[in-house]
Parts: C-alpha cells; sequence; structure tokens
C-alpha cells in the first residue's frame, strides 16, 4: 500500500460498491423475468455515475484538481450521447460524431467557468464548438456550407473578447 | 547622473538537486535593488540560475557591482569579484550574503566592502562610498514594513519564473545546531502584518502571469495568528492563489488553522523533519519527536496539503540502517516529496564548531558544502558509504515502479469513489505530486555523474592527507 493518503482503508467505497452491484443485479433480474428490455439499455447511467463522482470529487478536494473536472464533464456529457444511441440505433453515431468535439468545447467552457477563468480557455472552448457545427452542418447541407466556420469563429472570438 | 549598479547571484560551482528543481531569487538583493532604484539609481539584478548559464563580466558594465557569497557560491563569487575589479579597475565591488556574513576576511582582498547581516540601511551609503571600512557591519531592519515593495522588473529574467517568492518574515525563535538563519537573521522573529503580505503578493501579481507563491520565510507559520489573519484575507480578497510555506511539525497542533490554510490555497509545506530519531532530533536541538512528525503528516494530508519532507544524514547517532528506514519512513507515511541531505557543517553553526573542533572535516572546498555531499567524517559510517547510501535512498523514492504503482493505485481509488459517490477521500487525490515525482526521479538521475566525481573528489582528499600526514612523521 501506497502514500497519498491512500493508505487508509477504502471499506466505505467497497460497502457502497457491493450495495451498487446487488442493486444492478437485481434489476436486471427484473429486466430479464418481467421481459422489459429495458434496464440494460440504461447502461450509460454507471458513466453518468462515474463523471458526476468525479465532479464531486473536484468540489470536495482541497486542490480542485482540474483532471477530474475535465472527465467528468467529457463523461456526462458521453454518457448522454450513450443514452440516446442505447434507446435508438448505434447508427445514429455515424451523423452525431461531431458531438465528440462539442463535448471538448463544453469542457473547455466548464473549466472557463468553474477554473480556468481565461479568456484564451473560453476561446478555445467556443472554437471546438463552431468546429463541430460546422462539421454538423456540412453534412446535413452539403459542403458548400463550409463558410459558415469563418461567421462562428468570428462571432466566438467577438464573445471571448467580450469577457473579462 | 546616478551610479549604475548591478547584483549578481553567482550560481553554486556544484550541482544540487533544488537547484535544478526551483529556480529563485535570493529576496535580499531584489530588496537592496528596490531601494537603490526608488533613490534613483540604474539597477539589475542577474541570477545566474535563472539566467541558465554563469554570466561573463564583460557582458556587464556597472559602476558598482554587489554579490551574493554562500556557502557554496563563495568561490564563484570570489572569481566574479577579482575578475570584475580586474577588468574595470574604475569599478567598486561588494560582496555580501550568508558565507560573507560568516567568514568576511575571505572576501576582503577581492572586495571594497564586505557587508556583515543586512544591508538595507546601509546600501545607499555603501553605493555613494560614504563608508570607508573594509568590513561594514549592517543593521538589522527592525520593522520590515518599512522595506518598499518588491521590484520584480530589476531581475533579468524575471517573467520566466514560474513561482513566485514573497517574504513576510525574518529571523527564528529556534535555535538548531546545523543552522545558518539564527546566526544571520536572529532568534527573534521579525514580521510585516497580515496586511502587507497581502499588499506584497497583490504587488507581485501585478509582475507574474503566475498564481504560485512560495514563502521564502525559514518559519512562516512561527506566528499563528499573523498566518490566521492573511489566510482570512486572501479568501476574502478572492485572490485564487496557490501557495507553499515553510513551516514546522507544531503547526499541527492546530488542525484548523491547517484546514484554514488550505482553504486559502495552501497546496505544499516544506517541512524539515531532519530525522526520524528522536536522539538525533534532540541532538540537533531540532524541539520536535518523532511522533510530532508523524502526526503532523497525518494533519497536513488529511486537509491535503502535500508535504515535501526534508532528511538530513550523518549526524553522530546516524547508521546505514537510519538512512534505510528513513526510506521506509517517508514510503509509509505517504510523504509526497522527500530531500535527503547530508549533514553540512556551514561555518558559523554549533555543528561546525564542533566538527572543525574535534578535526573530523575532511576539507573546506566550499563548493561542496550543499548538503549533497559529505565533507566531514561520520561517527559510525565511512563517508564513502554515506554518500553512496544517499544517493541510493534518493532513488529508491523515486522509483519509477513506485510511482506508476501510486498512480494506478490512486487511478482505482478515484474511479471506485466516484462511482459511489464517496468524497471523503476527495482531499487524498493530489496528482500533481505523481508528476512532480517522475520529474524529481529525471533531476537524481542528472545528479549521479556529480555523485560519482565526488566520491573520486574525497579518495584524492584522503590520499593528499596521508600524504600530509607521512610528510609531517617524517
Amino acid at each position: 500500500m501506497h502514500g497519498n493518503g491512500l493508505t487508509r482503508s477504502t471499506a466505505n467505497s467497497i460497502k457502497r460498491l457491493a450495495f451498487l452491484l446487488i442493486l444492478i443485479g437485481l434489476l436486471i433480474a427484473l429486466d430479464t423475468f418481467l421481459k422489459l428490455d429495458v434496464i440494460y439499455r440504461l447502461w450509460p447511467i454507471l458513466i453518468a455515475m462515474v463523471g458526476g463522482g468525479l465532479i464531486g470529487i473536484f468540489y470536495h478536494g482541497n486542490s480542485q484538481v482540474p483532471m477530474f473536472l475535465v472527465t467528468g464533464v467529457y463523461l456526462l456529457c458521453f454518457s448522454g450521447l450513450a443514452l440516446y444511441c442505447s434507446f435508438t440505433s448505434w447508427t445514429a453515431m455515424a451523423r452525431l460524431w461531431p458531438l465528440f468535439i462539442t463535448f471538448l468545447g463544453v469542457v473547455f467552457l466548464a473549466l472557463c467557468t468553474i477554473r480556468e477563468k481565461r479568456r484564451m480557455v473560453l476561446l478555445a472552448g467556443l472554437l471546438l464548438i463552431s468546429l463541430s457545427a460546422m462539421f454538423s452542418v456540412t453534412q446535413s447541407f452539403g459542403a458548400g456550407w463550409w463558410w459558415i466556420i469563418l461567421i462562428l469563429v468570428g462571432l466566438s472570438i467577438l464573445v471571448a473578447e467580450k469577457v473579462k | 547622473m546616478k551610479k549604475s549598479v548591478i547584483f549578481i547571484e553567482p550560481t553554486g560551482h556544484m550541482s544540487n538537486v533544488f537547484e535544478n528543481y526551483m529556480h529563485l531569487p535570493l529576496l535580499g538583493s531584489l530588496y537592496l535593488a528596490t531601494i537603490l532604484h526608488h533613490n534613483g539609481y540604474r539597477v539589475r539584478v542577474i541570477n545566474e540560475n535563472i539566467l541558465g548559464r554563469e554570466v561573463d563580466p564583460f557582458e556587464i558594465q556597472a559602476d558598482v557591482f554587489c554579490l551574493t557569497a554562500l556557502t557554496v557560491s563563495a568561490s564563484r563569487a570570489k572569481f566574479l569579484a577579482a575578475q570584475l575589479r580586474m577588468i574595470y579597475p574604475d569599478c567598486r565591488v561588494l560582496i555580501g550574503g550568508i558565507h560573507a556574513s560568516l567568514l568576511p576576511e575571505e572576501f576582503t582582498d577581492v572586495a571594497d566592502h564586505v557587508v556583515v547581516g543586512e544591508a538595507e540601511e546601509i546600501i545607499v551609503d555603501l553605493v555613494e562610498g560614504r563608508i570607508q571600512e573594509k568590513v561594514v557591519a549592517g543593521r538589522k531592519v527592525e520593522n520590515l514594513a518599512d522595506l518598499p515593495p518588491i521590484n520584480y522588473a530589476l531581475l533579468d529574467g524575471f517573467s520566466t519564473m514560474n513561482i513566485v517568492p514573497v517574504m513576510t518574515s525574518r529571523g527564528c525563535p529556534f535555535d538548531c545546531t546545523f543552522c545558518t538563519v539564527s546566526k544571520i537573521f536572529g532568534r527573534k522573529f521579525r514580521k510585516v502584518s497580515a496586511e502587507r503580505v497581502v499588499a506584497d503578493v497583490e504587488n507581485a501579481m501585478g509582475y507574474f502571469s503566475s498564481k504560485e507563491f512560495f514563502f521564502y520565510d525559514d518559519n512562516f507559520t512561527a506566528d499563528r495568528r499573523r498566518v490566521d489573519a492573511i489566510c482570512d484575507l486572501v479568501l476574502k480578497k478572492k485572490l485564487g492563489i496557490d501557495w507553499a510555506a515553510q513551516v514546522r511539525c507544531d503547526l499541527a497542533e492546530n488542525p484548523n488553522l491547517v484546514a484554514k490554510m488550505a482553504k486559502a490555497g495552501c497546496r505544499w509545506v516544506y517541512i524539515g523533519f531532519e530525522s526520524i530519531e528522536d536522539e538525533t532530533l534532540k541532538a540537533l536541538h531540532k524541539s520536535q519527536t518523532r511522533a510530532d512528525i508523524v502526526h503532523a503528516i497525518q494533519v497536513f494530508h488529511q486537509y491535503g496539503i502535500n508535504i515535501h519532507g526534508m532528511f538530513m544524514f550523518g549526524e553522530d547517532h546516524n547508521t546505514l540502517e537510519t538512512i534505510d528506514q528513513t526510506v521506509e519512513f517517508a514510503t509509509q507515511h505517504g510523504i509526497d516529496t522527500v530531500q535527503f541531505m547530508i549533514l553540512t557543517p556551514f561555518p558559523g553553526t554549533r555543528c561546525y564548531e564542533d566538527l572543525a573542533g574535534s578535526n573530523r572535516l575532511l576539507h573546506k572546498n566550499w563548493d561542496y558544502y550543499n548538503a549533497m555531499y559529505i565533507v566531514f567524517q561520520p561517527a559510525r559510517m565511512s563517508p564513502e558509504r554515506l554518500q553512496i547510501e544517499t544517493y541510493r535512498a534518493y532513488r529508491r523514492f523515486y522509483s519509477l515502479r513506485r510511482t506508476a504503482s501510486d498512480m494506478l493505485f490512486m487511478s482505482f481509488n478515484v474511479l471506485l469513489d466516484a462511482l459511489v459517490f464517496n468524497f471523503r477521500r476527495a482531499n487524498a487525490y493530489r496528482l500533481s505530486t505523481v508528476f512532480i515525482r517522475a520529474g524529481a526521479k529525471a533531476i537524481i538521475g542528472k545528479c549521479s555523474d556529480a555523485h560519482i566525481a565526488y566520491l573520486s573528489y574525497l579518495k584524492n582528499v584522503e590520499q593528499r592527507k596521508l600524504l600530509e600526514n607521512s610528510t609531517q612523521s617524517m
């Protein structure tokens, strides 16, 4: 066992994990016996829980490690997408892939709002969302719509400049 | 036109782990430079560590050169002073600093003035040539609030610093046998008010984009009420700084203050644990015990504050087992980063007097007096063994395997706690520690050549001593 304050027992977490596993087991059993065919589609909620938990650790730690916030926000966003695909079809991912870039942008925006209140971080977030928007638009309406990125980048710069 | 003055802080000749880790200027020079700048002089401060190279005397020109001589940089300071006087015969050379204060006679032939102690109150007179003595006794600044806020822009390359140093007090009420602080600054704890500390931090924030601060004070928390007030002000003003400070174990007796420090942005404490053996701590007059150390580690970690623990080997009670046990102790108690130093008898300290008095000093080559090298005959082991084992202790503590397993273990715990929403240990996850440890490993590796070179230097010293002894007996 090593340092970093991690030598203390993980018993509390392990006990909670045990309860969680029992709960999941019972829910799946219910799903199987009642043929609901719903519960197993909810697996992205586990990812959302990890994401939410990481954000919780970020807030509760004195050091507020940004990596926990970044990973937590990204996992939360991803779990939303995964939940949608789980109830519709995973083939939707073929057109929804720009959302992965949007999520990165959201991460930067969250960082800017909560931790690193810097103009460059805000601009990075807005640019990533603009890029993602351009991919979505050109995918839906054709490559001729590429110019939308110029407008969005311009708007991003203006917004970032306005923020102190 | 007012005179031009250049302050030079020479680098130590031999590499020290700490020098590789943190490039910080000595604030004494910056205070003096600021005072002169306020008086209309043209001033520059050059720190060779920050510059990243040794300064070439031909590239600088001034009416007055002020050099800082620490023990480890004494020979470089002497060399520079001699060169500057030769190249610029009309210039004046002043030397100050800890080593110059303790052994001023070493510098009298290369400098116009050697300043003993604090120079803030006499620097203008010195530069103006109103003081004639060769060795000048400085006066202690009784009210530190009289000093002006530091002008960091006077330091060459100040913008490259990512940690901002601030000094808020001088002197230490303790009297450890190996320490020079009380010899230079006295045992009276002189300090500025909490308001002034925060004003100094805000002043520094005007120069640097970094919000990471290091309080240079040798014992930042000697006055706990003041620290409490500083934390209140930092929180009230929402400065949003991360800071580190040198503290003693006894701070842990006040967990509420530790909690407040953590809340106010204290991320690292630098603690001179020195030894895990009570008899060694007693011999060093450290006024702390092993139990205090264990308690302090628990309290600081409880509030998510990283610990840089400083240990010292070579005291007369120490054996080779002590070194192994210390590494084991540091690992088991989860000290985040460590510095394993070798007891160094700095001139002027009781430790120096004892060792010199019993003829146990191996040499007086100050270049090696930087706590990385053994410079005296230890009581219970050979100097070579102590040198080798200290280096090995570093390698054991900063082993890649340990860092990797810590990383894995922490990741597992973070994921587990996140999944079950257990936030009790949120303070225990200090990622920076792992990265810093990995960096430290690289630095230790870089120092291996210097260790090997020193071992052969020691052999030469021994041979020379044998030769001298045999010549004397003939």
